[in-house]
């Protein structure tokens, strides 16, 4: 178990982590979403000691950052996504990924499978100062898988990738959370991250806001888009709005009767609607919508 | 995993561009040498049968002269007595004028082993004549007088040098031919060209390959930055590999020199004699000599240690100061130290114990051939006294390493 505690990072005025106490299990994904310099990236390089923190500390399986040795046994445990401006680009992707396994102790049979799993085979023996921008970042997703370690740490993986790779890349993640891996990821891709995460982290002003565990986000609401009808009609019923002109209706908390009248009433204005459970886009509007 | 880390530094280091520019340089400056500088190289003690030629026929002529003064003056107890000129020449150009017989007498027979036995007899005897016994019929080269500021010793110097070589080659295994009498095959080009600023140069070439060392990393910072590998052990790698590229670009270079220098004049022979200064002007022979081959196995011994210090001493300034320009200034002053102050003030001999300092040693050749000892006016400069003040040296640079690279203050990347 990965644990948070009580950390507390500012640079300079700006504290872009408060106290902040998290828990984080095996086999699961967790979502981190905010805003640009809020601090995701930070909480990440807060977890690889990167950044280290003026109070607090972060403890993986009973061990802290407390001294060199543990540094490097906690890094065994941990990898992050690396960026992909860093490639080397005199070396082939199949280099990086060898690298990477050599490095965490794994074989370099994985390294075929990773590739084939990837789809890589067709680019992945030139050099990487040829891919796309898209290769180079299948490559670094690859490399943290090629590291195989318990607890992977993945900045904006999807950046720069079409649906085809993103849906690639999500199965991978899905078969890595299988495996018993913990993966963190910061993303602004939630539609996304809503199809694998099982706990989303919204930060703010360096505290989590709402930490939501996707699995029992059961509850159904009434999502309509605002106008004049829609502000008439649910004038008197308890809603949300949000900045981007979503109204969200709890149907949990409507009676039978206010709820057959609503219905009726959008059936009668022809007015579209959707039901179903709060998405991470309506929490994100939530939270950060202007 | 930490082949793995070895092969890949190693990678980074070679494909460095800056490295790789360095390694071009390095290069075109060995061809100079090889092809330009050292052909050009002027000899003072060059073998000139014509010379010594000339040089008999101006001996006999005035002895001759001198005998008709000292006939004069036996015939007429009037007459003026014989010149202190002839006097001297009475008294020693018969040996000489021996000598230089059967110096032309081996040249002309190409018996160069039996020329450089007259010869160092020849330069011995000479140099007793005007450096002991001052006398004035003589003079050395005028190269000795141009060149430097203590004409009577450099010439002495250079002489007894000669001698030394000389006598070496005559009593050696090797065969011995023009070029190996001049100094010119390519492992005595060698051998003679790694001492001053020339080993300052090579110093400030290891300086601008390790300048980067920690900072090169900057460019893969996410990928390299949270390797599952000791810092220790990461700067550790980063010495080794830093001290095979740099080995491999001299060892690059000294061929490139060998391949330009050695058709010309021949290999050589790591058996050949090199001389030594004693470190006293008036022992009756102020050189001894070692073999080639034992030379640049001292060579190798005190280069190594260099080579190490300045890699060191990049790492740990760039552990501190994240600045490759910075690194690579501090670290040339160091090398540059010594030759820009004391030793061109001519300091060791007011103050001796300049000897225990490193910097004193880092041109090497000018240590190991005893010409440090020559400037310096005392003997206990050479390989013995250098080695241990670089050994601390590099000992303490290394325990400052281990001590840097264990504190959480300061990262390699």
């Amino acid at each position: 178990m990965l644990k948070i505690k009580n950390v507390s990072l500012a640079f300079g005025e700006h504290q872009v982590l408060d106290n902040l106490n998290l828990e984080f299990k095996q086999g699961q994904i967790i979502g981190l979403v905010a805003p640009n310099g809020t601090g995701k990236s930070t909480l990440i390089n807060v977890i690889l000691h990167n950044l280290i923190p003026q109070r607090g500390e972060v403890e993986y399986d009973s061990l802290t950052y407390s001294s060199n040795k543990n540094e490097v046994k906690l890094h065994k445990s941990i990898c992050a996504f690396p960026d992909q401006n860093d490639l080397f680009p005199y070396m082939t992707g199949r280099d990086h990924l060898k690298l990477y396994a050599d490095l965490w102790h794994n074989s370099s049979s994985s390294v075929n499978e990773i590739i084939s799993q990837l789809q890589m085979a067709s680019y992945i023996d030139k050099k990487t100062a040829t891919y796309s921008l898209g290769m180079k970042q299948r490559l670094c997703f690859a490399m943290v898988v090629a590291a195989d370690t318990s607890v992977m740490l993945l900045d904006e993986i999807m950046n720069g990738l079409d649906p085809q790779n993103v849906s690639l890349i999500s199965d991978v993640l899905i078969e890595l959370k299988r495996k018993g891996k913990l993966l963190i990821m910061a993303s602004h891709l939630l539609q996304n991250l809503q199809l694998y995460a099982d706990r989303v982290l919204f930060l703010k002003s360096g505290h989590v806001i709402q930490d939501i565990n996707l699995q029992d986000n059961k509850e159904l609401y009434l999502k309509l888009q605002d106008s004049n009808k829609v502000e008439s009609i649910i004038k008197n019923i308890k809603h949300l709005k949000l900045a981007n002109g979503l109204n969200l209706i709890s149907l949990a908390e409507l009676d039978n009767l206010k709820k057959e009248k609503l219905m009726q009433d959008l059936a009668l204005n022809l007015i579209p609607y959707k039901v179903e459970p709060i998405s991470l886009e309506d929490l994100f509007e939530i939270h950060y919508g202007e | 995993m930490k082949r793995t880390y070895f092969l890949l530094q190693l990678k980074l280091f070679f494909n460095n561009p800056k490295n790789i520019g360095l390694f071009i340089i390095s290069a075109i400056v060995a061809l100079y040498f090889g092809l330009v500088s050292a052909p050009n190289h002027h000899i003072i003690e060059k073998i000139d049968q014509p010379a010594i030629q000339a040089e008999l026929d101006d001996h006999q002529a005035f002895i001759k002269i001198a005998d008709k003064e000292f006939q004069r003056s036996a015939n007429n107890p009037n007459a003026m007595p014989p010149s202190k000129g002839a006097k001297e020449a009475k008294r020693t150009y018969p040996t000489i004028i021996k000598l230089d017989k059967l110096r032309l007498q081996a040249l002309n027979n190409n018996n160069y082993r039996a020329y450089a036995s007259f010869s160092w007899q020849w330069y011995h005897y000479l140099d007793s004549l005007l450096f002991q016994k001052a006398i004035q019929n003589y003079t050395y080269p005028s190269e000795y007088y141009s060149q430097t500021n203590y004409p009577g010793y450099d010439g002495h110097y250079g002489y007894s040098r000669i001698t030394a070589l000389y006598k070496g080659l005559s009593q050696g295994k090797t065969s011995v031919n023009k070029d190996i009498l001049e100094e010119r095959t390519s492992l005595q080009i060698l051998q003679k060209s790694l001492s001053g600023w020339s080993v300052i140069l090579l110093i400030i070439f290891v300086c601008l390959f390790t300048c980067d060392l920690l900072t090169y990393d900057q460019k893969f910072r996410t990928i390299l930055k949270n390797i599952p590998l000791t810092k220790t052990f990461q700067l550790g790698t980063k010495l080794v590999v830093a001290f095979i590229g740099i080995i491999f670009n001299f060892l690059i270079s000294f061929l490139i020199i060998i391949l330009c220098t050695a058709p010309r004049y021949g290999l050589g022979s790591l058996s050949l004699a090199v001389p030594i200064y004693r470190g006293r002007p008036y022992y009756e022979f102020s050189f001894k000599t070692i073999s080639l081959g034992r030379y640049f196995v001292y060579f190798s011994m005190m280069a190594l240690l260099v080579i190490l210090i300045f890699i060191s001493l990049s790492i740990l300034i760039s552990l501190l100061i994240k600045n490759s320009y910075i690194t690579a200034i501090l670290t040339i002053i160091v090398a540059v130290i010594a030759k820009v102050s004391y030793f061109s003030l001519g300091m060791g001999y007011v103050y001796p114990w300049l000897r225990y300092l490193p910097t004193t040693y880092f041109t090497i050749g000018d240590s190991l051939s005893g010409y440090l000892s020559y400037l310096m006016g005392t003997p206990g400069w050479g390989f013995q006294w250098g080695l241990m003040p670089l050994l601390v040296l590099l000992i303490g640079l290394n325990l400052l390493l281990l001590i840097f690279s264990n504190s959480r203050r300061f990262s390699i990347i």
